[in-house]
């Protein structure tokens, strides 16, 4: 599964059904869409049917980049019950640190153009272990480099960063990032890039699709009303009983 | 006397995706996989990878590229850092792998014939 790929509906420049084509053909079963904003939630239903038509499933994702924690606070507010996915960018220490201690972020981002604004750090993966927040890698950012130096600093602050998610056990994402459906690749070309990042084969394949998986599984669980709180789940309803599995 | 095993390889069966106006030349292939194997792993890491472009169709964007056992996941990554071909947006697309040459040319006989 992919996670983060972007439409002309945003900043992408392929439109949805080149997308959904090339993501079929490389045999994905989920992407996740990241064009959403406060002002274009309403047109989730219609591209979730588009992916349907191919038998995808489209999982609904927003990319925040918020300069303060206060504008942060207030988008989570709104959008939490919205969007099965909600993805920060860490654009200072303030946000990091509360985007990883705030259990509604699924996925921080973090730079990896300079290690200044890196602020994946020890602190950081703690905070995230144990909100269950997930550190993601785009490997579009990677392909998209143009010079030998750049990818040099790139990989290398990747690097350190997957070395300090593992370490910590904080769950990584491998998703492509892309923009257009030349920049999208299939799970075990991405996979075989992870490796050259210190991830292991194994561990990639699952960072493309266990760990994702349940990302979402348990999202949809919470926006249905389905997971009551943390490994209680409603399974349904017998008259007015309700069957309630502890896991 | 001890046996030492031989040198296996890999035949990969990819495709090319790029825009239908778009012709690739079995020279662009060849120069721009070398191109991103040099970039990736060097002159060092080119080597271990010994890889080879067996064939390729312009005309069906399907080829089989050949590299050593060990390196294959080296050469998918080469593969996936590929991202245009002569200012020609392109993405590679691995369909099979197989560990001999003739299973290979069958696949892609068969892909090419569909």
């Amino acid at each position: 599964m992919d996670l983060h790929v972007f439409s002309n509906l945003s900043i992408g420049s392929s439109p949805i059904s080149e997308i959904v084509k090339m993501a079929s053909d490389m045999g994905f079963k989920y992407i996740g869409i990241a064009d959403f904003n406060k002002n274009n939630i309403n047109e989730i239903k219609d591209v979730k049917k588009l992916f349907n038509d191919y038998g995808l499933d489209m999982v609904s994702r927003i990319d925040l980049s918020p300069n303060n924690v206060e504008e942060l606070k207030r988008d989570l507010r709104f959008l939490r019950n919205k969007i099965e996915i909600i993805a920060v960018f860490c654009s200072n220490l303030s946000v990091a640190r509360f985007a990883a201690r705030d259990s509604r972020v699924d996925i921080l981002m973090f730079s990896y153009t300079d290690w200044k604004n890196n602020f994946f750090d020890v602190s950081e993966a703690k905070l995230a272990v144990e909100n269950e927040a997930a550190y993601e890698i785009n490997i579009a950012n990677l392909i998209r480099c143009s010079s030998f130096n750049e990818r040099i600093k790139m990989m290398r602050i990747i690097s350190e960063n997957v070395r300090i998610a593992l370490k910590y056990n904080v769950p990584i994402i491998i998703s492509s990032g892309a923009k257009n459906v030349f920049e999208l690749r299939e799970p075990r070309a991405m996979a075989s890039i992870a490796t050259l990042l210190g991830i292991s084969e194994f561990d990639a394949l699952r960072c493309l699709s266990d760990v994702p998986l349940n990302l979402i599984i348990s999202n949809r669980d919470k926006l249905c009303g389905k997971l009551l709180y943390k490994g209680v789940k409603l399974l349904g309803k017998v008259g007015d009983q309700s069957e309630v599995k502890e896991e | 006397m001890i046996k030492v095993k031989l040198r296996r390889n890999r035949y990969i069966i990819f495709t090319v995706f790029c825009r239908d106006n778009v012709n690739i030349s079995f020279r662009e292939i060849l120069n721009s996989i070398f191109n991103s194997i040099l970039s990736l792993f060097g002159e060092v890491g080119a080597s271990k990878i010994s890889f080879s472009l067996m064939r390729y169709y312009p005309e069906k964007r399907l080829g089989i590229l050949r590299c050593d056992h060990l390196n294959l996941i080296k050469m998918r990554s080469a593969l996936a850092f590929i991202k245009d071909i002569e200012g020609n947006n392109v993405t590679f697309r691995v369909i099979k792998v197989t560990g001999t040459f003739r299973k290979a040319e069958k696949i892609l006989n068969s892909l090419s014939i569909t």
